[in-house]
Parts: C-alpha cells; structure tokens; sequence
C-alpha cells in the first residue's frame, strides 16, 4: 500500500488555498518545478483555476484513493452556479477520447452517483495523484486543453497499470464548460492523445475514423447553426504542426507500459459521442418541427406517440424508407435519363465549371447545373455516389411531405391532412410521371417547391432585416430548385400568380407573388455558367412533352376537385380551386408537344399537376373532420372527395413495391456492366447504343430513322445524359454509320473503331422491337464484331478491330478514362491521339487537330482539357452569390 | 362565385389539354433487305461468301476476281478449329484487271469455303474446282438474306447431294432446313435449329435424309445469325454445285447446255398461291415468247425438260406472276428423270428446224473448220457432266466476269443474251495482266451469243468487262473432259 505522508496542493485560487491552509498542507500555485523540488512529498492534489471546492473534498479524496489503492481519484463537479446540477463524476471516453458522463442536460444530484467506482478519466477540476506516477509520466500536458489534458493524464496512467477512480463524496464547485468541448484546443488535445496512447493497429483505423466524425460532425452542425469546419480543420493543422513533439511524448507515454489497447478501450463506449450528441440534438429539433403543436417532452411522450399526427408522420418517414430502399441498396435505377452520378464529385464540379462536356464525342457546350450540385453533394457525403443519389431522392421526398404539410397549414390544414396530401404530392400519379420520364432534377426539385411557395406567403415580418432574410430564403430555396431543373424557377411564382387570381382582392397574396418574382430574380445568378451559354430554345423544346395521363387518374382527380370545390368551407374551398386550376393548366402544358415544348417543360409542369392534387387532397381530407362547417348533403359529397383521395394515397403508395420512389426499373447496368468483365481497361474505350428514338441513355441521335449514340464503358455516368449540338466527330459518326447501314462494309468494327467504338449493344424496347430488329439486320451481318453471348439480354457485340480506345498514343498504348481527362504510360517524345471532339485546349503541350480529333502529347502520362476561365469565374460566383443569400436568409431570422 | 369562375376555368383548360395530340409515332426504319439474288458488284467496298471451295490432294480451286478499279482484296478461308487462326490472303489488283488465286496457294486442307473482301468497287469474285473427274464452278454470294431457296435438289439413284451451310460470321448461326419434294413438304427430322458455329461450315448428306426424290427444294431460313447455303449435286460422272437464292419474278438463263448435254429448268413456288409461269426460248433464230406455260403450284416444284421446247443450244427467260425460284439444269439425255407432263406441241416447227439446222452448221463451223483438207474429220466435241446454274434476276448494262480460261484442258464461253426488242451492242472488253483491246459485237433482238475464251494460259487475261448498249443477261461456261460448269455472271448495278 502506498501510504499518504505529505500533500501539496497545486493551483485552485484562493479557496484551495484557504482549504489548504485548514489541513495545515502547503499550496503551490503552478505544477512547475513542484515535481522536481518536493522529493517526500506522496500525493498532488490538482486543483483547475476558479474552482470551489467543498470543506471536505480532499479528505474524502484521500480516504477513497487509500481505501481503493487507486493511483488517480477525482472528484464529483457540481455547477456553481447551480450547486444541485451535476457536471461529472468521472467520464466514459469513446475511441477518440471525447468525455461522456452519460448524463441527462440539467441533471440534478440526488445522490444517483455517489458510488465510488473506475472510470476512465475524471475532471482536472479536482484531481488527487500520486507524486510517483507525476514524476513518472512528467505531469499533465501543458498543451493540451483542460478537458483533453484531465483525459490524457488519466489514459497515460491507466496504461502504466493506475487505477482511476471517482469519489463522489469529494464535491467541488465548478463552471460548466462543456460548450469549450467542441473548440479546436479540446479537439486538438484528444487527438494528441490519441496518437499518445494507442497502439499503432489502433491508431490505423481510429485517426482516419476521427477525421471523418469530426467533418461529419461539422456538416451536421450547420444544420443547427454552428460553424464548426475551422475548428476542426485548425485541430488537424496544431496536430500536423506538433507532430514531432507529440511522438516524443508517445515514446514516453508507452515506454513502461504494463497494459495494451483493450485496457483503454474497457470504459469506452462504442460510436463517436460528439457525433451521436449532435445527431440527438439534430433529432430533438427535427421532432418539434414535426406535425404535432406541441413540443416533445419525456411526459408527454406516451401522449404524443398516440397521437395521429405522429403516427401519420412516422407512417410518412417509414413510406419514404420503403419507397426508396431499392436507391439505398443499389442508388438509382440506371434508365432513360437517370444515370449514376460520376466517380468522383469534385470532377463533376470542375466539369460544370468551365471544363469538358464528356456526353458522347465530348464538347464545351456547359453541363446542366444538376451535374454541379449533385457533385458538390457528393464530395461532402465522402464521395459516395450511392449515398448521394439517396440523400437527394430520400431528403427531397422528406421534405416534400413536410413541405405540403407546413403549407397546407397556412389554411389550417391539419397535420394528418396534410401528411396525406404530401405523400401524394411526392408519389402520387403526376410525380411518378415525373419519375418515370426520369427527370431526376426535377423529381428531386419537387421536394423544395413547397417551401419556396410557404416562405414567399408566410406573414411578412416587420423588420427590414428580416423581411430582406426572408426575400433571401425564398431566393435559396427557388436557387436550388432551379439548379436541380432550371424551369422550376417559374412554378413558384405561377403557383402563387394563380393563387393570387383566386384571392384577387388579398393583398398578402399579391405580396407573396411580389416576394416569389424578387427570389426567382435573385436566384438566376444561381444558374451561372450554364444559363450564359446554353441553347435555352433547345433547351424547351427538346423532346415531346405530351404526358400520356391515365384516365381513370383523370377522372379521380377530376371527381376529388369538384367534390371539394362543393362541399368543403370557404377557405379550402379556395384553396382546392388553387389546386384544381393548377393541374388543369399543368396538364394542359404537360402535353403540348403540338405547341413545340420539349421534355423539361413537361416534367416541370408534371410538378406543377402534382402540386394541383395535393392542394386538392389535403382540403379533402381536412373538410371531412369539419363536422360542424361541413354538415348534411355537403358531408356526403365531401365522403366522395374523400373515397377519390385515399384512392390517389393508395395509387401513390403503390411506389412502395419498386422501392425505387417511382422511377422504372433498372436497364441499363446489365446492358452495358458485362464491358467490365471484358479484358482489358473498359474505360479506354466506348459502346455504341443503338435502338429506338427515345429508348437509349439520356439523348440520342437519329440516322436514317434509328437512334444512336455512344457512352462510356463500362457504365455512362449522369454527365452524360444530355447530348451537345452534333460536332464534327459526331457528323464523322454520323457518316460512318450511314456507310454501315447502306451495306457499305462488312468490317464496321474497324470504321467504327477510331471513335473508341469496342461493344455495340442493341437495346431492345420489347419483343419485335422493330428498330433493334433493323439494327440486328445490319450489325448481324459483319465480320469482325463478335456477338457476345453468356445471357446478355441485349444483342451486344465486339469490336474485334484494333485500337478500339478513346485515345491512343503514337506508339499503340490505349490510355484511360480519368475523370473528364486520359491517362496512360507516358512516353517522351511520342503524340497522343485524343478521339474527342477536337478542341484546342486540349494538351498539355502542342495541339493540333487530327481529322475531328485531337493531338497532343504523350509525355506526361496524363491529357486534359484545360478550363474555360470565364465559366470557372461565373461558376465561382455563384457558389459565392448562393453562400451570400444563404447569410442573409439566416441573418434576417437571427436578428430580424 | 369564386368556386364557379374556378371550375369553369378547369373545365376549359382540361378539355383544352385533353384534345392536345399526341406526337406522331416515329416510323421504323428499313435498311433494306438483302437483294433475292447473288447480289451485284457495286461502287462499294464488299464481302463475297463462296461457300463451295475445297483443295486436296485430287481437287484443285481457284478464287477468281475481277475489278473495275484499283483495289485491294483479302481473301479468308475460316479454319473450322477454333483455336486456329484463319488463313489469309491479302493482294492488290490493278483496275479495270482481273486474276485468279489458287486456294491450294492460301492453304491446302481440303473443304475451305472463303470470303472475299474488296476495298472498294465495283468488284466481282466467283470460284472455279476441278479434279480429274468433276468439273463445278460458282459465283460467290454477296447478298445475305435470312430465308434461302435452293431449287433443283435430287436424290435419285445415281445422284448424292449436299447441303453446305457456310457461316462466315462470328456469330454462331442457328437454321432451320426445310423440303418441298415431289409429294409436298417433307419433315427433315433433325434439320430444325441445326447450329452452324461462327466462321465455319457445316456439309449436310441430304441424299442419306431424303433419299429417292426426284425433285427437292429446300428452304433455309436463319432464327439467328446468318448462313450461306449451297447445293452440291453429284451424278456419276460430274458435280455440280449452285448457291442459294431469293424469289424473283423474272429469271434469265443465258447459257442452258452444251453439245452433249439436255437442260431442263426446275421451277419452285414458295408462295402461297399457284403461280403462273411462261417460259421465252432465246434461239440463234430469234425469240420463242412463251414457248411454254405452267401454273407452278406451292409445294410442287416442277422440271420441264427444256430440249422438248426447242433444239439447244439457246437461251431462256422465265416470267411469272409471282415471286419463284428456278434453277437451270444440263446432263447427258436420261440423267434427270422425267416427272413432268408430255410437253406442248412447239408451235413453230419451221424455226426449230432452221434452228436444229443452224446449229448443226455452227458446230460444224466451230468444230470443223481448216479440218477437212485431207485430214481426218474430227468428231464434234460432246460433254458428258453435269452442270447447274441459278439464274440472274435482273438485267445491267454491265458485267463482270472473272475466273474465264482457268481451269486447265477446259474450254471456256461466255454467254450473252438479249432479251430486249432491240439489237443490243456490246463492247467486251478482256481482263487481266495482258489486257487486250476491245471488241464490239452487235447481239440482235432476242437472240443471245456465245463468245469462247482463249485460255488463261494463253492470254494472261482471265476476267472481261462486258458493256452494253440495253441491259442484257450473262453467263459463262466452263466444260472439258473432266465435266461441265455453268456459272452466272455478276451485273454491276
């Protein structure tokens, strides 16, 4: 037993000293030169600055650590201001060294705690050590924060085999800094301690885990308003800078060690604590949001979970997880125009801004505005493609509901009523339309329109601030839409234009318009470059729009609007007469092809029809529960509305059996992935896709009736979907395959081979396709493609002809796919054929065109396309424009 | 009033929407189906399927071509090992010229159908084999439909014929063969979705299958990928080989026999109704329009032994309401056996006789000339083989004919026939390495002409360019001691 001779007391203020002076004990102020001076002295009692502690906090201390024979013993932190409010008594630490005391916020000791036991760190606040085990691990870190030090300290000594305990019987009075935890010092000091203690096999796996919490802990506290990115980044850097120190400090702490890793990791629990504490707070808010007046409390619980609001709003949240598990399991279905999202997020970013078009034979010509967001989305979710593809679709059916639901109750709808409405408003007939035409942008758009229609008509606020956060809100909100799908920017405000034709004599509607016109105006600089540069009359008219509706939708969603429009109150009267012109006009929009719209305008007005319906749905629903204002005659038809509206719910959980919320099923994954058991790189080289009008990947172009056009290998990815203006390699194409199909040639590998033409594959719409049946007469017929056979459904064939690779190197070397560039071997003093629509930024080095292609050199063993500057300026702007509105919104809701 | 104004609005917009049109539904496209017959030479680069070549220790072939313009051509022949490569010849031929290629040249393996591929165009290839027995010949096809005729079949005793599925493609080819005999349509058993593998052939004993038929036409028709098909007919004394073909309405037959040999026509209807056929007699006198009439029934093919119609040598035409298939046949008297009814009554007994009569004095022109002074007087030349020729569907104003003097100790003929009303003429001009000046000839109206080729050996020239003045029809002949050939010729169109 290591008996208690001499005590010093170090630190604490007057009221350590005071304390010290009772016990007769000498009191230092700091820890230098005590070790050193001090040789018969046993115990330290480490007290923190501005801390109280109680008349008998070191006695009991010292009693405790006797008795248990423990090396360290801290005491139980009470709030000064609050002396009932426990702080800690001891910690729990996860893998990352983060305290946790497992407490409820505010609780209050009664006494729950007060067992003397091991934890795995206790607080600097008040802290009894033995003078051996300081002089043997030289003391506390001096450069570590408090809370990271009291931890470091306590895992050193736990690995030299001291026991650390917590003796709640010793009580001390201290402020609570909790809040300092998430400051870069605290987290500076837990990662220095982490690369102090663990082991290498540990540290292999915790600090790469650390680094992403932390960034995931920042990305999540935006979301309660907390900037937390410098922190983190300036802990990494202090880390980064101290690093030759804080190995000199591990060699000491683990020279002598009696005990491993799994000793540490006894008193930790599992996860990150700062993560899972964030989450929890982000929960909390999220659930107060959700429908239910009331704010959740522990009493109230039981209450709430009864409530139908609640229930309706956990049915919604569980529809939303079923209705999109398929794009959790396996992202979206790769179909139509619903392709998965690039490799690498940042390269589509770069692409948007200013740099290579890589849809077919490449061009300058801007990618949408979608390819950017859905990118930048992607490189926060670390680069997980999957994972982005089901937070935009999940996120934008989430809010959507909740959107219709916060709108509706402008008019009082009620939350149920309203939950209802939202799911068919993100599921029912007109956004599966949606979905099914594969206009991702604008399904994931649908989610927003809501909000951008409720904060243009919620009360305007008195302030200038705020009323300019709010104009600002509306302009971020309407921004985003229309950089998802740039023809959403108009549904706001020709929703709120009709709203207001409705209510011709209320002013707060017209002011509502008013407020959606500015935002939309604000938001077009959102749209930069691509709004600069696109064809925009190419851009409507595109495709047919003629949405096929059923008719048994038409007539139920007809049957709903009048019944509602007769027998609902005056106030959602109106707003089904809202609802009810906009699926008239957005139907009639939605199908004129005739009038020259193309497949945007379409599926923005398929947004528009589907909007209609909830406004019709979530009145119909409410106006039933109006017994006393809906009564008599009134009530049965009301019954009607209400049977064509869960038949409209019902058709719209029918989204649930695909799991894919709404879109088609996969075709194109099997068509083309077989490319990646082929020998040899699939990205060097293309596929051509042949089939009928309309049923290729994204665009496609027409010869001599049939349709065409070509993809990367072995998958193409979104950037692709949307073809440019034909350029010369694609007329060269063109022209190659009119050279085929009028029997020209036998060996159509080897014409089609200089365009990285390596597989054909015939899509096949259904049996007796007679497009893919031309194709098949022409393709079947030529003696250097080998049909490839092992149960592809699709006729796909080989190109047996060599150097069937998107660029290629003087000396014969396929070079690779490497985001919008090439690379390959390099070879000094060797030309590099690039088989992309020729262009003189194409390098590095000497340009220079080869028939439609492009040359250059080989001898950096990578090729790219160098940005357009201007576009990279425009796109800069933007993204500075949008955090701009974004800090004005927020600010006018803080300060407003 | 609100609610009213608002259903009104609806009610028009939506019945506005509803009367909106659908886009017009895009047509499928045509890339046009594979010509009935062979296929003709174009102005563009082609493949030629030969599926009848074989060099051995007694058999000898040539590939024969023929261009108009400088070309480079790459012969094929598939090796039927998978894990071999095939073997490949790669030359040059000088336009307008024309050469031969010996197949033993490229490899001597025995069966080695090819593929003959020319850059550009127009450019012709066909195929010549001998041996010291038998003596056939071939053009190459050029046109790949998925549904064949071959007309003519006959597994009578005496006769073992085979069927050649050539699949040059990669893709591996599944067919289905199917006969019409003289008593209907007959199941093949064990000919429904045969495999023809890519880039290699398959030989069918058909005689073993379907054996004591007079008259059998087949159908090949492909479910997937594609085949060349070829029938090879051997009689005692000589074979003869003749591709697959479409239907067509009209075929011409420019050259029908030889001295020595009897032709008959094999007509095959694979329609549903009976068609109604005439035949036009193209004599060294003048034309016999339709010389003979028959209603072709589907599922009875018919052999109308032409020697009953007219004294050979002449020319034919066959007219029909409907699309048919018909094959020329020639053989020694007695060789095919007669299944149709007595012949018509020839209507014009005078210019048969003037014709007989003629023709014994070409012949004793040709065979007896410069012969009679003193010396001993030779016998008329008289073939004894077998020699079969599908027809050409259309007439050109052009042909091209390779492969003319190589088969050694064999004399060779091409045949011209002017179907027109009018006298056609026609400047032939010899290909080659050696290439000789033209010639005109003047070819009356309904006639046709017999015009023979030195031999290869000779004159280095084994192709001629044959241009004339209306569209004609044209054929060659190759006959010696070891048999008989007929071969089509190869418009450019």
């Amino acid at each position: 037993m290591y008996e208690t001779r001499r005590i010093i007391v170090v630190g604490g203020d007057a009221d350590a000293r005071r304390l010290a002076g009772a016990h007769g004990i000498e009191w230092f102020s700091g820890l230098g030169g005590v070790i050193d001076a001090c040789s018969n002295v046993t115990h330290l009692w480490l007290v923190l600055d501005g801390v109280l502690p109680r008349p008998d906090a070191l006695g009991a201390l010292v009693r405790g650590q006797t008795r248990l024979d423990a090396s360290v013993s801290g005491s139980k932190i009470l709030d000064e201001g609050n002396p009932d409010r426990l702080l800690s008594a001891g910690f729990a630490t996860d893998v990352f060294e983060t305290p946790y005391t497992g407490f409820d916020e505010d609780e209050l000791d009664q006494g729950q705690y007060d067992v003397v036991r091991d934890v795995a760190a206790v607080g600097g606040q008040s802290m009894l050590v033995r003078m051996d085990l300081v002089r043997g691990l030289g003391g506390p870190d001096i450069a570590m924060a408090p809370f990271a030090a009291a931890v470091d300290f306590c895992q050193r000594a736990r690995l030299r085999g001291a026991r650390v305990i917590v003796v709640p019987s010793s009580e001390v009075l201290g402020v609570d800094d909790h809040q300092e935890l998430d400051r870069w010092r605290e987290r500076a000091g837990r990662i220095r301690a982490m690369i102090k203690v663990y082991g290498p096999m540990t540290l292999l796996w915790a600090l790469p885990m650390a680094f992403l919490s932390g960034f995931a802990q920042c990305f999540l506290s935006l979301f309660l308003g907390r900037w937390r990115f410098f922190h983190w980044l300036r802990a990494w850097l202090w880390n980064l800078v101290k690093l030759p120190d804080t190995l000199r400090k591990r060699r000491a702490a683990r020279k002598g060690r009696v005990v491993g890793d799994p000793e540490l990791f006894r008193y930790q629990i599992s996860g990150s604590v700062a993560l899972r504490s964030v989450v929890a707070e982000l929960s909390d808010r999220i659930r107060r949001r959700l429908p239910g007046e009331d704010r959740l409390s522990i009493e109230a619980v039981g209450e709430e979970l009864r409530r139908p609001s609640f229930i309706v709003g956990a049915v919604a949240l569980l529809f939303v997880l079923l209705a999109t598990r398929s794009i959790w399991l396996g992202g979206l279905p790769a179909v139509g125009y619903s392709l998965p999202f690039g490799e690498s997020g940042s390269s589509a970013v770069s692409a948007y801004a200013g740099g290579w078009n890589p849809a077919g034979l490449g061009s300058v010509e801007p990618l949408r505005p979608f390819i950017a967001l859905a990118g930048l989305i992607q490189t926060i979710l670390f680069d997980n493609r999957r994972l982005a593809e089901y937070v935009l679709t999940a996120g934008s059916w989430l809010l959507g509901i909740w959107g219709v639901v916060r709108l509706l109750r402008t008019w009082g709808v009620r939350a149920v009523a309203g939950t209802l409405a939202g799911i068919v408003y993100v599921a029912g007939p007109a956004a599966q339309a949606v979905a099914q035409e594969t206009a991702v942008g604008a399904a994931v758009a649908i989610g927003l329109i809501p909000w951008s229609i409720r904060f243009a008509l919620a009360p305007f606020p008195a302030s200038w601030i705020a009323r300019a956060g709010r104009v600002a809100a509306v302009a971020v909100l309407a921004g985003i839409a229309a950089v998802l799908a740039p023809l959403t920017l108009l549904v706001p405000i020709f929703a709120l234009l009709v709203w207001a034709l409705v209510n011709v004599t209320d002013g707060a509607a017209w002011r509502a318009v008013g407020i959606s016109l500015v935002g939309a105006v604000l938001a077009v600089p959102l749209l930069f470059p691509w709004l600069g540069t696109a064809d925009l009359g190419r851009f409507v008219t595109d495709g047919d729009a003629y949405w096929a509706v059923s008719a048994v939708t038409a007539v139920i969603v007809g049957i709903a609007a009048v019944a509602v429009l007769v027998a609902a109150p005056q106030r959602l009267g109106l707003v089904a007469s809202w609802g009810a012109i906009a699926v008239a006009f957005g139907v009639l929009v939605a199908r004129s092809a005739g009038f020259g719209s193309g497949r945007e305008v379409e599926s923005v007005s398929l947004v528009v029809v589907s909007l209609g319906i909830a406004l019709i749905v979530g009145p119909s629903f409410e106006a039933i529960t109006r017994v006393r204002e809906v009564g008599g005659w009134r009530r049965i038809v009301a019954g009607v509305a209400v049977a064509a509206s869960v038949f409209l719910v019902a058709a719209s959980t029918a989204t649930v059996l695909g799991g894919r919320a709404g879109y088609p099923s996969d075709e194109y994954r099997e068509a083309f992935t077989f490319s990646a058991a082929r020998p040899g790189d699939p990205t060097a080289s293309r596929i051509l896709v042949l089939g009928a009008p309309g049923n290729l990947p994204g665009d496609d172009r027409i010869v001599e009736g049939a349709a065409y056009r070509l993809v990367s290998a072995p998958m193409p990815e979104s950037w692709e979907a949307h073809l440019h203006t034909a350029r010369l390699g694609d007329d060269a194409l063109a022209e190659t395959l009119r050279v085929i199909i009028g029997g020209e040639t036998k060996r159509a590998g080897e014409i089609l081979a200089p365009f990285g033409v390596r597989w054909i594959v015939i899509l096949e719409e259904a049996d007796g396709d007679t497009f893919a049946g031309a194709w098949e007469t022409i393709f079947i017929g030529q003696l250097d493609l080998v049909p490839l056979g092992g149960g592809l459904s699709n006729t796909t064939f080989e190109n047996e002809a060599e150097n069937a690779v998107r660029a290629i190197s003087a000396d014969g070397s396929p070079w690779t796919r490497a985001g919008t560039g090439y690379e390959g071997k390099p070879e000094f003093g060797v030309g590099l054929e690039v088989r992309e629509n020729a262009n003189a930024r194409w390098g590095p080095g000497e340009w220079e065109q080869i028939d439609w292609a492009n040359g250059t050199t080989a001898a950096v063993g990578a090729a790219g396309f160098e940005p357009i500057d201007a576009r990279r300026l425009q796109a800069i702007g933007a993204a500075v424009w949008l955090v701009a509105l974004v800090g004005v919104a927020w600010g006018g809701r803080r300060f407003g | 009033m609100r609610r009213v104004i608002a259903v009104v609005i609806v009610a028009v917009a939506g019945v506005l929407a509803l009367t909106q049109s659908a886009p017009i539904e895009v047509r499928p496209p045509d890339f046009g189906a594979p010509s009935p017959d062979v296929g003709g030479a174009t102005g563009d680069a082609t493949a030629w399927y030969c599926p009848w070549v074989a060099s051995g220790a007694l058999r000898d072939s040539t590939f024969n071509l023929v261009s108009v313009i400088d070309i480079n051509a790459t012969i094929t022949l598939p090796n039927l090992n998978p894990t071999e490569e095939a073997d490949v010849a790669e030359l040059r031929l000088r336009g307008p010229g024309a050469r031969s290629v010996y197949s033993g040249d490229i490899v001597r393996r025995g069966a080695s159908p090819g593929v003959v591929e020319f850059d550009d165009g127009p450019a012709v290839a066909t195929t010549a084999m001998w041996s010291e027995e038998i003596l056939t010949g071939d053009r190459c096809v050029v046109s790949v439909p998925k549904e064949w005729h071959l007309i003519g079949g006959i597994t009578a005793e005496g006769f073992t014929l085979e069927l050649q599925l050539f699949n040059p493609f990669a893709e591996s080819a599944k067919v289905t063969v199917e006969a019409i005999t003289e008593f209907g349509r007959s199941p093949l058993a064990g000919f429904e979705s045969i495999d023809v593998p890519g880039r290699s052939w398959l030989t069918e004993d058909l005689s073993r299958v379907i054996p004591f038929l007079d008259m059998v036409t087949f159908t090949v028709t492909s479910e997937s990928g594609i085949v060349i098909p070829t029938l090879v007919l051997n009689s005692e004394t000589d074979e003869a080989s003749w591709p697959g073909t479409g239907q067509s309405t009209t075929w011409d037959f420019p050259v029908t026999s030889l001295p020595g040999l009897e032709p008959t026509l094999v007509i095959s209807n694979a329609g549903s109704v009976g068609a109604t056929v005439a035949i036009d007699i193209f004599t060294p006198d003048g034309a016999i329009p339709d010389a003979d009439g028959r209603i072709v029934s589907p599922l009875e093919p018919l052999r109308i032994h032409l020697a009953d119609l007219a004294t050979p040598p002449f020319a034919v035409r066959v007219r029909s309401n409907a699309p048919i298939g018909a094959v020329i046949q020639a053989a020694p008297e007695g060789t095919f056996p007669r299944t149709d009814a007595m012949p018509p009554e020839v209507t014009d007994d005078e210019v048969t006789d003037d014709e007989v009569t003629d023709d014994e004095d070409a012949s004793a022109d040709e065979e007896t000339t410069d012969t009679t002074e003193g010396e001993e007087v030779e016998e008329p030349v008289v073939y004894d083989g077998l020699a079969a020729m599908s027809g050409n569907a259309d007439v050109h104003e052009r042909w091209l004919v390779p492969g003319l003097g190589v088969v050694p100790g064999a004399d060779t003929s091409i045949w011209i026939l002017n179907p027109s009303g009018d006298p056609a003429t026609v400047t032939v001009s010899p290909l080659g390495v050696s290439t000789t000046r033209s010639e005109k000839i003047v070819i009356p109206a309904g006639r046709f002409l017999e015009i023979p080729v030195p031999a290869l050996s000779e004159t280095g020239n084994s192709g001629m360019l044959v241009d004339a003045s209306l569209p004609v029809s044209v054929a060659v002949s190759i006959a010696g001691p070891q048999g008989v050939a007929f071969i089509g010729g190869v418009g450019v169109g």
